[in-house]
């Protein structure tokens, strides 16, 4: 597990989202349990190619689920584009 | 922020041809521009703009981009559209913006922003489509979000008539007055996203009404009403208790 790429990524949503650091974790339903809208994965898809040049669109929406599971897919994207 | 989502650059030749449909909407539709806040225009010759209508008609895509001409904004247009051979042809040498509704996407919303810190303008209906029932569909909150994210205020504008071509009421647009985004720090973007758009639709819906009470029901839409409806009250209430 690339722990470097799970905080950049949770550094990314307190910051663009405005999320409070402490209320969630890597497993973190997002939208269940943190009640993010629909209109935050723009800013999860943009932030996501600002910080590793991943593009995210058209991705699935289980991708969104939480810290863990966007990490993946920065880690297979970043894999493939390598 | 990579190439993909930079804004478009316009040819000299699109600039060119869009002038040229410029000028026919203005000789066809004749649009009359009524300005509710006058010193909106000092404002955005120097600020960047959302420009957010309703939408009643195809036309209004083009009616909108000759009326803000002078801003020289973008304006999103849906992939059906864009993709198409020809249309979207012309729809992209015109500033058009693909938005796709079906997926995930933010490649407009990375184009959009990129152009308003660059300073520029972009012409969005909130509605997500074509009113065809009769009254004006929900906004959705993507403008709004735009405007949270960049500080860019959002100019709200009511589109009323049924575009007679040459003849008949002339094809009308009321423009506000800017909607600066003040959204709190300790706030969430999206959240304050859903109240601004409530802002905006309520706007919206004010100007329209103003130039239904000043020029009357001309049948722009089919359930038209002497005053704000009832469900926008209803909403803005809910988003004020949020």
């Amino acid at each position: 597990m690339n722990t470097e790429i799970r905080e950049k990524i949770k550094g990314m949503l307190v910051e663009n989202l405005r999320l409070n650091e402490a209320d969630f974790d890597y497993e973190t339903e997002l939208f269940e349990e943190l009640g993010l809208d629909s209109i935050d994965s723009l800013e999860i898809i943009s932030g996501v190619d600002n910080l590793f040049g991943v593009n995210m669109n058209g991705a699935d929406r289980e991708y969104f689920q939480s810290v863990e599971s966007i990490a993946k897919y920065v880690e297979t994207h970043m894999e493939e584009q390598q | 922020m990579d190439n993909k989502s930079d804004a478009p650059k316009q040819p000299f030749y699109g600039r060119a041809f869009q002038r040229l449909i410029n000028a026919a909407a203005y000789i066809v539709l004749r649009p009359d521009v009524e300005w509710e806040d006058v010193s909106a225009k000092t404002y955005l010759k120097n600020n960047p703009a959302i420009f957010v209508c309703n939408h009643t008609h195809h036309f209004d895509g083009t009616f909108a981009g000759a009326v803000f001409d002078r801003y020289r904004p973008y304006t999103l247009v849906m992939r059906k559209w864009y993709d198409r051979k020809y249309v979207g042809r012309l729809i992209r040498l015109c500033r058009g913006i693909c938005i796709d509704l079906n997926a995930a996407d933010a490649q407009w919303y990375q184009t959009c922003i990129k152009i308003l810190e660059n300073g520029g303008s972009v012409i969005i209906f909130p509605e997500g489509a074509i009113a065809r029932d009769g009254e004006m569909l929900d906004f959705k909150s993507g403008a709004a979000m735009l405007s949270a994210v960049t500080g860019a205020a959002i100019v709200p504008a009511a589109i009323y008539g049924k575009y007679n071509i040459l003849h008949g009421h002339r094809q009308r647009i009321l423009i506000g007055s800017p909607i600066k985004p003040e959204c709190p720090e300790n706030m969430r973007r999206s959240r304050y996203a859903a109240r601004l758009i409530k802002d905006t639709e309520y706007e919206v819906h004010r100007l329209y009404n103003v130039l239904q009470m000043k020029y009357g029901n001309i049948g722009t839409y089919w359930r038209e009403t002497d005053t704000v409806p009832d469900y926008i009250n209803q909403k803005m209430q809910e988003v004020n208790l949020v």
